[in-house]
């Protein structure tokens, strides 16, 4: 019960949104959550600072978003990343399986389907300049970056690891800190 | 205009120099007044603006993950600036996002404006920002704020002011005390003028001090008051000769009418007597006393002409001047056994012919006539240089003048010895042409018995009129 209340209101939140952002999508099959956490995935690129390297500095190569484990957006990433641009690069997203695969990519969303193999995946991914995000309870505290979450109300939240984003070589802008909570 | 005629230089002067102070100040002031109205406005606007800036950045997260109620708590901070009555912060699409209104503020209805913008309300400022991250434009925030800027505005126009008036009481104070520098002198000669026309005595002169135009005016002054004195004292010569003239022309041309107005009545008697011898005699009394009349009046004629009339200056040998007057006068010259003396090699001389004739022809009778009892009376006509100038003297062995009188030779109809023949117009004649020629002329006898030397100057007309170019 409460979590079709929950859903509803962020449901009409995130219509709300849709209408602020402009209208790509003409599908109503496409889930709500999700377009707003690609939404959020995008804005929070904005905010963020990929290290100046060699590789960075070179614009054609595209701003690689990597998926591991079940893909929850169905296209919405896909979609997204033909009409966006990312850091003023053309977004790829990828599908991978393995963190070996992980190279060469900017962000990396963890699936809630490997939940139990995270641990393993963020200690592949120490230090290295590669965004992690999921949706998984606890995933901050373990060492990822980002991590959505939904109140209460039914708004989306997200929560940060600001340590963890530091040591990697991010540089995440002081007023997205400021808006997510602060993990440890 | 007419009102300031009868105000005193000095006050004048502190006038013209306060105008000036208060038209440069007021002017100055002004202009600054002004212009710190701007920069009052723009210090306020300028902190609004900081205020406005800083807490639209705070919201920009907010906006763009769309957390209202997130922008509401940074809005809340604006309660530490009791100033700031309203925060509204507005998303890209201008609609309201997020609020504040400081407690007892009622919500105001303003217009959304996407650019920097603001407005003074009275003391109220409106304002607005946008708010933008890395170029995208996240929205807008508008604040309204309660300043005190007509109080600045009224107090910074009351330092001014005050200022405005302790200047120009200095400037009044400076100017009446420097004001002295040009009204003291003109007043001081005001005050000479005064002097002088009211005691009649144009003896006194004003100092110069200065050298500027009021210099000028003290110098001019000064002269003039020469040409005053040297004219009265003129006026009083003339008047007294003019006395002494109508005296002797009443006394002199008296007596020969008495004389013959008393031969005619013995004429008449004669007549009806029939005594012929005697009326012949009698009538040739009476033709004696009209010509002495005619002698005297002929001689103030002269003299009237002299000033007058010239003939034309021409280059004379003295020598021959000295011979012509010689001829005039031989007659005296011969009664008195009177040996006369021409130095040789006399100068040129430049002049009227019959007028400079005329003072060697009255020199050398006066000198004849004054011979006394001289058992060889002499007299010598020479010239002799002095310095620059050549004097031309003629000089006798006669009974002499007294130094007391060596001026008074020369003043009309005033005879030293009443017993020896002539008007007395003479000596006076003389002065008068050498006067006309700018020369001088003057006695030397060292006294009774001592002879005398009447010397003048002729000077050359010619060379002091290249001198002059």
């Amino acid at each position: 019960m409460l979590y079709i209340v929950f859903k509803k209101r962020a449901l009409i939140l995130s219509l709300c949104i849709l209408c602020l952002w402009r209208p790509v999508f003409a599908q109503s099959s496409q889930s709500p959550e999700y377009l707003l956490k690609s939404v959020f995935l995008e804005k929070i690129t904005r905010f963020t600072d990929w290290p100046e390297n060699s590789e960075w500095s070179d614009i054609s190569k595209p701003f690689v978003i990597s998926i591991i484990g079940k893909n929850p957006f169905n296209g919405i990433l896909k979609h997204m990343s033909q009409s966006r641009k990312i850091k003023n690069r053309k977004v790829e997203i990828r599908y991978i399986s393995s963190t070996k695969e992980i190279s060469p990519s900017h962000i990396l969303f963890i699936s809630a389907s490997k939940k139990d193999q995270m641990p393993a995946i963020l200690l592949a991914l120490r230090n290295k300049p590669i965004l992690t995000v999921s949706e998984v309870k606890g995933f901050a505290e373990k060492g990822g970056h980002i991590n959505f979450y939904i109140t209460k109300k039914g708004t989306l939240h997200f929560e940060i690891n600001e340590a963890m984003v530091r040591a990697s070589g991010l540089r995440m802008h002081l007023l997205l800190i400021e808006i997510a909570k602060i993990v440890k | 205009m007419g009102l300031l005629r009868k105000v005193s230089i000095k006050n004048k002067i502190v006038m013209v120099v306060l105008s000036v102070c208060a038209l440069t100040i007021g002017l100055g002031f002004s202009l600054d007044f002004i212009y710190s109205i701007n920069t009052i406005k723009k210090g306020i606007v300028n902190s609004t603006s900081m205020s406005a800036k800083l807490t639209g950045e705070y919201c920009i997260t907010s906006l763009s993950f769309n957390y209202p109620d997130r922008a509401a708590e940074i809005l809340a901070k604006l309660n530490a600036m009791p100033e700031i009555l309203n925060g509204y912060v507005y998303d890209e699409s201008s609609n309201l996002f997020a609020s504040y209104n400081q407690e007892g503020e009622n919500p105001v209805e303003i217009p959304v404006k996407k650019e920097a913008f603001h407005r003074f309300e009275g003391d109220y400022l409106h304002l607005w920002e946008p708010i933008s991250f890395k170029g995208k434009h996240h929205g807008t925030i508008y604040l309204r704020a309660l300043t005190q800027v007509t109080e600045k505005i009224i107090n910074r126009f009351i330092i001014m002011f005050s200022l405005m008036l302790g200047l120009l009481m200095l400037s009044y104070i400076f100017a009446v005390t420097f004001q002295k520098i040009i009204s003291g002198p003109i007043l001081k000669l005001a005050q000479v003028s005064e002097q002088i026309s009211s005691k009649g005595d144009y003896s006194f002169r004003a100092e110069k001090k200065s050298e500027d135009e009021v210099g000028v005016l003290y110098d001019e002054f000064n002269s003039m008051l020469d040409v005053i004195q040297s004219r009265e004292e003129e006026l009083e010569n003339k008047n007294a000769e003019l006395e002494r003239f109508t005296y002797t022309v009443s006394h002199d041309l008296k007596s020969p009418l008495i004389t013959i107005k008393g031969f005619l009545g013995l004429l008449e008697k004669e007549a009806a007597g029939g005594d012929v011898d005697q009326m012949k005699k009698d009538i040739f009394r009476i033709s004696e006393a009209a010509d002495k009349m005619q002698k005297l009046l002929d001689e103030l004629l002269e003299l009237s002409r002299i000033g007058r009339l010239i003939n034309t200056p021409e280059e004379l040998p003295f020598k021959e001047l000295v011979d012509d007057a010689k001829r005039l006068v031989e007659g005296r010259l011969n009664e008195k056994n009177v040996r006369l003396e021409i130095e040789p090699d006399l100068p040129m001389v430049f002049g009227d012919r019959n007028r400079l004739c005329e003072i060697l022809e009255n020199l050398l009778d006066n000198s004849a006539k004054y011979m006394g009892e001289q058992s060889s009376p002499c007299i010598k006509v020479g010239s002799i240089p002095d310095g620059e100038e050549l004097v031309f003297y003629v000089q006798d062995n006669g009974i002499g003048i007294d130094p007391e009188y060596h001026e008074r030779v020369f003043t009309l109809f005033d005879k030293l010895d009443q017993s020896i023949e002539g008007t007395g117009a003479g000596l006076a004649i003389v002065k008068r042409i050498v006067e006309v020629h700018e020369g001088r002329i003057w006695v030397e006898s060292d006294g009774e018995g001592k002879g005398s030397t009447f010397c003048f100057t002729i000077p050359d007309q010619r060379i002091k009129k290249i001198k002059e170019v």
